[in-house]
């Protein structure tokens, strides 16, 4: 998620808005076939530099230039199943990065109140 | 009578009553209120949770993960996976729609007496749409709300083709821009703040979080549900509920679910499933030298139905949430940081296709199972459409527009739209959704064709009706909400003359 929203001179990086906390949030919340996929779109996306940057090791192990080129070649692969992983990486880090407040006030929009997660007993 | 939520096992509930509404979305809330109106003894049966506005999230991650089923996960389980929107909860998709009002449009009746033998409804269900119309306070969205709409005039207005800002059933919108994670300002009349209440004012029973397992069939008669209560956060199985139905049960838990939960409990009809159908759309951003903010202001405050007849699609302004246009633009790591640097001078317009390809919902291990893949003649349609989207962008002012089709360039600048005519037709190529199902249960006067007849009545069955959209048998090309509450209303006012 870090290699895909690694953050530029005007937006912050997802890895400096508290992303340990939210994974931790969507591991005990998400359903577990959604955790599946996520987990499996990050495990792939792990595991493809070979697909994308034609070296055979992890992505943790590239270096930032190249992870930042494996990152935009996995959002934008030629082969479908590839690009939906990439897709669904990009998705679980802008559902975070999007809603923190820093990236919302440079969006122009007030901050999110936070989410109730209260419904109705009687 | 009064609302039961979640209950640990071992708190078992046992109720009975004249009639049982499975779901409590757009038909479901609307059948269990005019039957209550019409003094029946309801129970609304609803599978999520029951929140007030308050409790609504304000977050995509929230409205995910409290208004849809399975935090959104629904997919197409074809060759393209594309998202299928749907709300969980009471008041169902009511609750994160934008709750855009149309009339069944006069050709659907006369397609459906022509082709399918149905009787002409027209008259009885425009006569309940102005009910509707009235009761949820239906109104036009000003234009004010929302410099995304007020370009999307502007650009029809240049082409030269109708459109008009969207008529939606909302009181005095304030243009907050939270259709999607539900109205927090308490405008948006979703079924969950009006005719569920007043369901239980007039003796009904509300059972949320209350997944049903099963229709109770007693020989070829229906006589109530069985499921389990299920924890809305931590999604654990708690008591059982046993719900009985003197008169009958009618079927409102969405075109996903009720086939399914049908084909789970032993109905036997061969069309069960089939005849899936849908409006699958796509968005295509307008990039914009001034700021548009498309957040801010209603969220689909402009819509045309100006090639609804043919070619065969609808255009819509669509705001999505900041969370979602990350994962909506192409790229990733610096490239996708540097084109959300252009976030507030983005405006995102959709187009639907009224499509005529078929697909089926089945039962899957985990939940339902659709298998959808829109053939050559839509997809020629939809990049029909987003080629008409991208030319109401440039004739609104956009410097360039977004396409987010895979293969062709990021951006478009006005002497490429080319390039967006000439896009392939593979579905896997385009960022695609389906929103506005149809079918799996589809009505008709055959039984070896249809599932229920022209009443709702599933063919064989007493005391079985369905009353959500998965009874409407073709594609209307419009939004669907008001002809489902209408054909809702339609069922139960039948069902109270002849029960």
């Amino acid at each position: 998620m870090t290699a895909m929203m690694p953050g530029s001179d005007t937006l912050p990086s997802v890895a400096d808005l508290g992303l340990v906390a939210f994974v931790d949030k969507f591991w005990v919340e998400a359903p577990w076939m959604f955790w599946l996929g996520s987990v499996g779109s990050c495990f792939a996306f792990m595991i493809s530099p070979l697909f994308t940057v034609y070296l055979p090791v992890p992505a943790v192990f590239l270096s930032a230039n190249l992870l930042d080129r494996h990152a935009s070649a996995m959002a934008n692969h030629r082969i479908y199943i590839l690009r939906q992983t990439g897709m669904m990486v990009k998705m679980l880090a802008g559902l975070h990065w999007a809603a923190a407040p820093e990236v919302r006030a440079r969006f122009g929009l007030v901050p999110y109140p936070p989410d109730p997660d209260t419904w109705r007993t009687s | 009578m009064s609302h039961f939520a979640y209950r640990e096992r071992g708190e078992d509930l046992e109720i009975e009553v004249d009639w049982v509404v499975v779901g409590s979305g757009a038909g479901g809330a609307t059948a269990a209120v005019s039957l209550a109106r019409g003094g029946a003894e309801v129970a609304l049966v609803e599978a999520g949770a029951w929140r007030n506005p308050e409790q609504y999230p304000k977050t995509a991650y929230g409205g995910m993960r409290d208004l849809m089923p399975g935090f959104g996960s629904a997919i197409t389980n074809s060759a393209a996976q594309w998202p299928i929107v749907q709300g969980r909860g009471v008041g169902g998709t009511t609750v994160i729609n934008s709750a855009i009002c149309v009339r069944t449009p006069g050709d659907i009746f006369a397609q459906w007496q022509r082709d399918l033998g149905l009787p002409d409804y027209s008259e009885r269900i425009w006569a309940i749409q102005e009910q509707l119309e009235s009761e949820l306070a239906a109104t036009e969205t000003p234009l004010a709300l929302g410099r995304t709409n007020q370009l999307a005039m502007k650009g029809a207005k240049a082409l030269g083709y109708e459109s008009h800002p969207t008529t939606r059933y909302v009181r005095e919108c304030t243009g907050s821009g939270q259709c999607l994670q539900g109205c927090g300002a308490q405008r948006k009349q979703s079924l969950n703040l009006n005719f569920v209440p007043e369901t239980v004012e007039l003796g009904g029973t509300v059972v949320s979080c209350a997944p049903v397992h099963k229709v109770t069939l007693e020989g070829n008669r229906a006589v109530g549900v069985t499921g389990n209560f299920q924890h809305p956060r931590t999604r654990k199985w708690g008591a059982k509920f046993r719900i009985r139905a003197r008169k009958g049960v009618m079927m409102a838990a969405s075109v996903l679910h009720s086939p399914v939960l049908l084909l789970r409990s032993g109905v036997r009809n061969k069309r069960l499933g089939y005849d899936f159908r849908a409006h699958p759309g796509t968005g295509i951003f307008g990039v914009y030298d001034d700021i548009v903010d498309m957040n801010k202001g209603a969220t689909q405050g402009w819509a045309s139905m100006a090639y609804r007849e043919e070619p065969g699609f609808k255009l819509e302004t669509l705001s999505i949430p900041p969370e979602l246009v990350a994962s909506r633009l192409k790229g990733g790591g610096r490239e996708l940081m540097a084109r959300l640097g252009e976030y507030r001078h983005l405006a995102m317009w959709v187009m639907a296709v009224r499509a005529e390809t078929t697909g089926t919902v089945g039962r899957g291990p985990f939940g339902p199972v659709v298998r959808y893949l829109l053939d050559e003649a839509d997809m020629k349609r939809l990049r029909g459409g987003a080629v008409m989207v991208a030319k109401t962008h440039f004739a609104a002012g956009a410097t360039h527009v977004i396409p987010g089709v895979h293969g062709l360039p990021y951006k478009l600048g006005r002497d490429d739209l080319h390039v967006l005519e000439n896009a392939p037709l593979q579905p896997w190529h385009w960022v695609g959704v389906l929103s506005h199902l149809f079918g799996g249960c589809i009505m008709g006067i055959n039984p070896n064709s249809s599932v229920c007849d022209p009443a709702g009545r599933v063919h064989g069955y007493d005391g079985l009706i369905i009353a959500d959209a998965s009874q409407i048998p073709t594609n209307l090309g419009v939004n669907p909400q008001h002809t489902i509450m209408a054909l809702a209303r339609l069922r139960a006012e039948e069902a109270l003359a002849t029960a």
